[in-house]
């Protein structure tokens, strides 16, 4: 009975030394650190992501994915493009937006670019934002050709990407970073407005040209018609800044 | 002699792009290098202005120094979470730790242009303030209208941004910051390309969207057209 006796007295002392240890040990907020934001539950906005009720069908629309088609064209284009189109490649792999090469190399291209560019466009997928609207920014800041017009109003045409995880889904997002957010989702269309108007800042005198004035317009009444209202807001502000 | 110069001022150079940051183990390797990466980026930025609005938040021009020594004497650490789900990309958590940030998934995983993801970066940067009260936002007014007198909503769900904690009063606080420096790289990076320059206007001329009071607002346009 004293053996059991001195085990407890035994047991609860150590249990009260390591309660004591514990509370006084510099390193107790470690502990704390240790933990994760997700393991608490009591932010004002959780924001467990909840599938939204609706779809939209037309945007289950695939672009037509046509590799084989783009490396035809790049094997046929000319040395000189062929470099710059490595270059092109190796700028979109290495995601870096500040790639002096951008401005330096990339800022004149041939027709057949252009029109692998468009190859290109198509052969992304619709959730990389940052490459497609790079290739937008590409060739709205060196418009040459009806073709770079009817590329451009086709970005308005496409069908709105809903999600940066799945375009064809809706998702409820936070709304403390959520305009962040949707505005990568038009990514490529605001590129394309933000060429534009950059191109009409530095050369006004293009407008004189009225074949080029109304090209420039259809694209602007192509954005009008997005189904966003961020794009609308910025071709309208472009419409009546260049009085188009 | 000449080779050692070299490699002194090469280390040096690499050295002084370097941030004093630490991930945590359970981060991946591909997040850890796009952080890395995009860290760099802002470090090579450099310029010779900036509007006054700038100099008041960062205490100096637009140059990657600036934004560098912002950052590191806010943020020591990095680990990985899901900051509450849903599109985030980063969150802070100040009363655990008020010089970690916690980045998610979605860092590699979504396909921002890199300016848009530095800001956020910032943007959390600016709420691990303990001395500031983490910058809390406001709550958005009721209603919230946009330029146009329609309600600020979530493109898609429709939600409404009116009575949410997701407005600024002030310029000073994470929105007005973040919008302040991006639209500062915008006018007086003098090494940035057009594009970094393009989404920096893109992604600032929005975010100024959630500064609720006019007069600031204002305050804030003035700011970046007159300098």
């Amino acid at each position: 009975m004293k053996t059991i006796k001195n085990k407890l007295i035994l047991g609860l002392s150590t249990g009260a030394l390591i309660l004591i240890g514990l509370f006084f040990s510099p390193y107790k907020f470690n502990f704390i650190n240790q933990n994760k934001p997700s393991d608490f539950d009591f932010r004002a906005n959780s924001n467990t992501t909840k599938q939204h009720n609706f779809t939209v069908q037309q945007a289950q629309q695939e672009l037509p994915f046509d590799q084989q088609k783009l490396s035809l064209m790049i094997d046929h284009l000319p040395e000189a493009d062929q470099l710059k189109w490595q270059t092109f490649e190796s700028i979109i792999i290495a995601k870096n937006d500040n790639d002096p090469r951008i401005d330096l190399e990339l800022k004149k291209l041939s027709p057949q670019l252009h029109q692998a560019l468009y190859e290109k466009y198509n052969t992304l997928k619709r959730e990389e934002h940052n490459s497609r609207g790079f290739i937008v920014f590409l060739i709205a800041r060196n418009l040459q050709s009806k073709d770079d017009i009817e590329f451009l109003k086709k970005i308005y045409q496409e069908d709105p990407c809903l999600s940066l995880s799945d375009c064809h889904i809706a998702l409820e997002d936070d709304p403390h970073h959520n305009s962040t957010n949707q505005m990568t989702l038009v990514y490529s269309q605001m590129s394309g407005l933000y060429s534009i108007e950059k191109q009409l800042i530095e050369n006004p005198n293009r407008l004189n040209n009225s074949t080029f004035r109304d090209e420039i317009l259809q694209i602007l009444i192509q954005a009008e018609n997005f189904p966003v209202i961020s794009v609308q807001n910025k071709a309208h502000q472009l419409r009546s800044r260049f009085k188009l | 002699m000449k080779v050692f110069i070299s490699s002194v001022v090469f280390a040096v150079l690499v050295s002084s792009n370097v941030y004093a940051l630490s991930f945590d183990s359970d981060v991946p390797k591909s997040i850890q290098e796009q952080m890395n990466q995009d860290l760099v980026f802002i470090n090579q930025i450099s310029g010779t202005k900036a509007t006054p609005f700038h100099i008041k938040v960062f205490g100096d021009m637009v140059s990657g120094a600036t934004y560098k020594k912002f950052f590191e004497s806010r943020i020591t650490s990095v680990g990985l979470d899901d900051c509450g789900g849903g599109a985030a990309v980063a969150c802070v958590q100040p009363f655990f730790d008020p010089n970690k940030m916690w980045l998610t998934n979605n860092f590699i995983k979504f396909s921002h242009p890199q300016v848009a993801r530095m800001m956020v970066v910032y943007h959390e940067a600016r709420h691990s303030e303990t001395g500031n009260s983490n910058w809390g936002h406001a709550t958005c007014p009721r209603p919230f209208l946009d330029a146009n007198g329609k309600d600020m909503v979530s493109i898609w769900t429709g939600a409404k941004l009116e009575g949410q904690p997701a407005c600024d009063i002030n310029y000073m606080g994470s929105y007005g910051s973040s919008t302040i420096m991006l639209k500062n790289i915008s006018k007086f990076c003098s090494n940035c390309n057009e594009k970094v320059k393009m989404d920096a206007d893109i992604y600032a001329s929005d975010q100024i969207g959630r500064i609720s009071r006019p007069e600031v607002k204002k305050a804030m346009l003035a700011d970046f057209e007159n300098n």
